[in-house]
């Protein structure tokens, strides 16, 4: 082998290696491997249509490997040696508003950032970083619109204010709809007067996608659309409950799997209740409350098990003074509940379901900081929910002159006010507001 | 634990004696002690100098953290990416969990954060991208993610010109092509004007 080298007359190519490698057994094989190499990444890169500056892969230069230096960069030039995974490490880790206007940066990019793998990866990273806050608006004509913002740092003064991300406007036909809860950054509406019509909207990629009708056996049938959430197949299903105006005749309900483009609905059985409140979904049970029909007070919370689409029930005994105004909230990953008394002076209750089998419940009732009559006044307030950080979030049902939300840390007794700008436009619109929101580019 | 010294030479030739835990949480250093392949000193062929400086010096302030050590007679794992939230309780829910040594372990994640920020803020963006390119390299997970995450953070208001400029980026689309994309994406230009949010 040496000799064979030796008695070959020795090209630039073949110094340039010496100098690197020094003179071993398997030169020429690498000489012809390293050839192979180039020829290969040149190829690839046509049929990418990527520049082999924009990859990081670029082979070494002659000069460099002459010298026996690693890769040097200056400082124009360093930016063209990022991976693309850790380019989409990067990217992850920005809000969806950064990505959609990165989109415009190069052609690269936008390839990179339209990526499957890409989504599913922002997706992952969305749900690690602390959910947002999701206010959405619809206007007299219908129209859906979407803000969302990161919770303000706590402890705020008084003059803390937010300025949230608009996103796509969603267009509907209904003067009138029903929002559910955002799940994994979807969101299911409903309109108030096309019952067997769910639509699914995206509101950072502007989709939305209107469901199969479910079907309705009598004109007095109601829908009400949840979302649910397997973690372990990675499954995001509707949950269809119908309930009749006559009570105890409803028993079959229908789920939906939201996969790419194909949607079907399938019948499950389940005895007749009326659902009360929004959904829940903690570790893949989405729990609602239900009373037995409409006027009926909260007697049940029914569980719903999102992967082997089963039913449960806890019982709500009556002394609980659950109502329809209960609002049921990820506890640390129990299952909570917060309302407020009836009677005055008004309070908060706060329930945890400490032991599901047994069906224990603890429960605390806290006062209202003094603070509350000046910050609210006469506003009526809807409980959004708990921050990690163990806050309730109260928020105005209705935009009248400003829009405030309110936080209640139960710890510290403290209560803040928060505006949210730049919504003056939605003056006397119904506002919907939650927790837990989570930005996603996927697609249904 | 075991004293022994670890002496890593850059890529420039510079040296730097480090004790064997802290060579470990460079998890390709880790591997290589692991595996007995080396002596007492371990080539750093791809990071000059001035880089494996920082990275060591995050590596030492960070020795004790679970995340990036290569586990001794196990194979090594990367632990979840869940961010613990600060877990605040109601006094009267009667569901306790902490304990003085979770405030404790509450308390030293915090100050390590606060480590980590003055750290970062000494940097110019060529620096960090150097500094994560030696963590990927290198296998440091906590020095990427935070070099990822400060990265993230500078760009994220930013036009995408001034990200062109920034990463040296050539334009590539046609003027129709750039008009079609920011059509389709309008709404994360037209509050530009509004939020004026200073560039550190």
């Amino acid at each position: 082998m040496v000799r064979d080298i030796v008695d070959d007359p020795l090209d630039e190519d073949d110094i340039a290696l010496v100098k690197t490698y020094g003179l071993v057994p398997y030169s020429a094989p690498i000489k012809k491997v390293e050839k192979e190499i180039k020829e290969l990444t040149e190829k690839i890169n046509d049929l990418c249509g990527i520049k082999e500056s924009d990859t990081g892969l670029a082979p070494l230069s002659k000069q460099m490997m002459q010298e026996g230096q690693p890769l040097q960069v200056g400082y124009v030039s360093c930016f063209r040696y990022i991976p693309i995974d850790l380019l989409m490490d990067i990217f992850s880790r920005v809000p969806a508003k950064s990505i959609a206007r990165f989109r415009c940066v190069s052609k690269l990019w936008e390839s990179i950032l339209c990526r499957p793998d890409f989504k599913e990866l922002f997706m992952t990273m969305s749900s690690i970083r602390p959910p947002l806050l999701l206010f959405t608006f619809q206007d007299d004509d219908g129209n859906l619109f979407f803000f969302s913002s990161p919770h303000p740092q706590i402890p705020c003064n008084e003059n803390t204010s937010l300025v949230p991300t608009r996103y796509h406007v969603q267009h509907t036909t209904d003067s009138f709809s029903e929002i559910g809860s955002p799940l994994c950054g979807f969101i299911c509406r409903r309109g108030k007067r096309n019952l067997d019509t769910m639509v699914i909207c995206n509101p950072v990629t502007g989709e939305s996608v209107s469901l199969p009708k479910v079907e309705l056996k009598s004109i007095n049938t109601e829908t009400r659309p949840y979302l649910g959430y397997d973690p372990v197949r990675k499954q995001l299903k509707v949950l269809c409950i119908k309930s009749d105006d006559i009570p105890n005749t409803c028993d079959e309900h229908q789920v939906l799997t939201l996969e790419n483009g194909n949607h079907l609905w399938r019948t499950i059985q389940c005895k007749p209740h009326y659902p009360k409140s929004d959904g829940i979904c903690i570790d893949g049970i989405l729990y609602y409350t239900a009373g037995f029909d409409m006027r009926a007070r909260v007697s049940m919370v029914v569980c719903f098990d999102v992967r082997s689409e089963k039913f449960s029930f806890i019982n709500i005994h009556v002394f609980m003074l659950m109502n329809d105004s209960c609002t049921l909230i990820n506890y640390k990953g129990k299952l909570g509940a917060l309302q407020f008394t009836c009677l005055s002076p008004k309070r908060l209750r706060f329930w945890v379901l400490v032991n599901a089998e047994k069906n224990i419940w603890t429960k605390c009732i806290y006062a209202l900081p003094p603070l509350w009559n000046n910050l609210v006044q006469h506003t009526e307030l809807a409980i959004v929910g708990m921050t990690d950080g163990g806050e309730v979030v109260l928020s105005q049902y209705c935009l009248i002159y400003a829009f405030y939300i309110y936080y209640f840390n139960l710890e510290s007794k403290s209560l803040t006010r928060v505006q949210i700008q730049d919504v003056e436009m939605f003056k006397r619109t119904r506002v919907y507001t939650s927790l837990g929101y989570v930005e996603n580019f996927k697609l249904m | 634990m075991s004293s022994k010294k670890i002496v890593l030479t850059s890529s420039d030739g510079e040296s730097f004696k480090v004790e064997e835990v802290v060579a470990r949480k460079l998890q390709i250093v880790g591997h290589i002690i692991e595996d007995d392949c080396a002596t007492n000193k371990i080539p750093i062929p791809n990071v000059t100098g001035e880089i494996l400086a920082k990275v060591i010096e995050y590596c030492k302030k960070h020795v004790e953290d679970d995340d990036d050590v290569v586990e001794t007679h196990e194979s090594s794992t990367k632990g979840d990416k869940t961010v613990e939230e600060a877990k605040k309780k109601p006094d009267d829910v009667a569901v306790p969990e902490s304990t003085e040594g979770d405030d404790e372990a509450e308390d030293k994640k915090e100050k390590l954060n606060e480590w980590d920020a003055k750290f970062m803020k000494d940097f110019d963006i060529k620096t960090i991208f150097d500094i994560i390119l030696a963590a990927n390299y290198l296998n440091v997970q906590g020095l990427f993610d935070l070099c990822s995450k400060t990265i993230a953070d500078y760009i994220k208001d930013m036009t995408p010109e001034e990200v062109r400029e920034l990463f040296n980026i050539e334009n590539d689309f046609t003027p129709e092509e750039e008009e079609a994309i920011r059509n389709e994406n309008a709404w994360t230009f037209e509050q530009d004007g509004k939020q004026q949010v200073p560039k550190p």
